[in-house]
């Protein structure tokens, strides 16, 4: 019978084989982390057209609808009474230049009009940048933040691409 | 003066590797925090931000960059300058290849329940809009109803 090797008392256990483990891990994990937090803005299908908040129409239609055109001079709001224009901050329109601040507040006075509606179409042009048809999707959803924050028309509805010029 | 002797050692020094392995557990704990299917999105395509707190989920995925458009990683056909090449098959604004690859995913036992499925949107920002359009009405025709549009979450 073989004898068993008696263990030297308060010797240290051999961690080597698990330090050397834990070093590969660590890096494949660093590569695989991403130190960003997604979250995501739920959007219901995409209408096929949007009433013109303009025309003849106009005062049937925006008594019904809260809706938010992107165009290449800015935005334009329906279901405030009329057509609301908010130019952007600068000359030319870029995706920073939108005036998102205005957007917002011309929403609350559009909650303020349509207390129960909780939906806003939102009308992009051909060639907006999504990150800007976020941004306004961002600001139509709520006002502040925390114990502050106010929801304004969290469900968004994308209309199809070429209803605003 | 007395002259202090210094005592030779004659043994191998050993590391004590104990509080070294303890520091690189806690890492591992820590960096495994990070890890979430959910919370990891494609790193070739910049997402836009916004100020949300909903939670993104797993689900069927459309991945459009300025370059492809992919689901579940697949790609499924490449854009050129940002817009759909007219080499691909249209019919109005439906896109034939990705309908038919959206519709082989919904025929997959995964999606189970009665609520309309799903579709986990992950787009470029830089990304016209009539791009997006086209692929959620196909999306909408091969009958997802509900979208997530991922974003990064803004403070």
């Amino acid at each position: 019978m073989a004898s068993r090797a008696r263990t030297p008392e308060g010797a240290d256990l051999d961690v080597v084989p698990i330090m050397s483990l834990i070093m590969h891990l660590i890096p494949m994990l660093l590569l695989s982390v991403r130190f960003t937090y997604l979250a995501q803005l739920p959007s219901g299908r995409v209408v096929p057209s949007v009433p013109a908040p303009s025309g003849d129409a106009l005062a049937e239609q925006e008594a019904k609808v809260v809706s938010v055109r992107i165009t290449a001079q800015g935005f334009t709001v329906g279901g405030l009474g009329g057509d609301h224009q908010i130019p952007c901050t600068a000359a030319l329109c870029a995706p920073d230049t939108y005036d998102y601040a205005s957007l917002t507040a011309a929403m609350v006075e559009a909650k303020r009009q349509h207390p129960t509606e909780t939906r806003v179409v939102v009308a992009p042009g051909r060639d907006t940048p999504y990150e800007v048809v976020i941004a306004v999707m961002g600001a139509t959803r709520s006002r502040g933040k925390g114990a502050f924050k106010e929801v304004l028309f969290p469900n968004a509805l994308l209309a199809d691409d070429g209803v605003a010029p | 003066m007395r002259r202090t002797r210094r005592r030779r050692i004659e043994e191998t020094p050993t590391v004590m590797l104990t509080s070294m392995t303890d520091m690189f557990t806690l890492i591992l704990v820590f960096l495994l925090h990070f890890i979430d299917p959910a919370m990891s999105a494609d790193p070739t395509v910049q997402l836009p931000s916004a100020a949300t707190t909903d939670a993104a989920a797993e689900g069927t995925t459309l991945t459009i960059t300025p370059d492809a458009v992919r689901l579940n990683a697949k790609t499924v056909f490449g854009l050129s300058g940002g817009q759909v090449p007219s080499t691909v098959e249209r019919d109005g604004k439906l896109i034939v290849p990705l309908y038919d690859a959206l519709r082989a995913v919904q025929k997959q036992p995964a999606g189970t329940g009665t609520e309309e499925p799903l579709l986990r949107v992950e787009c470029d920002k830089s990304v016209p809009y009539t791009v997006v359009s086209d692929a959620l009405h196909t999306a909408g025709s091969a009958g997802f109803g509900r979208f997530q549009l991922v974003v990064i979450q803004k403070e």
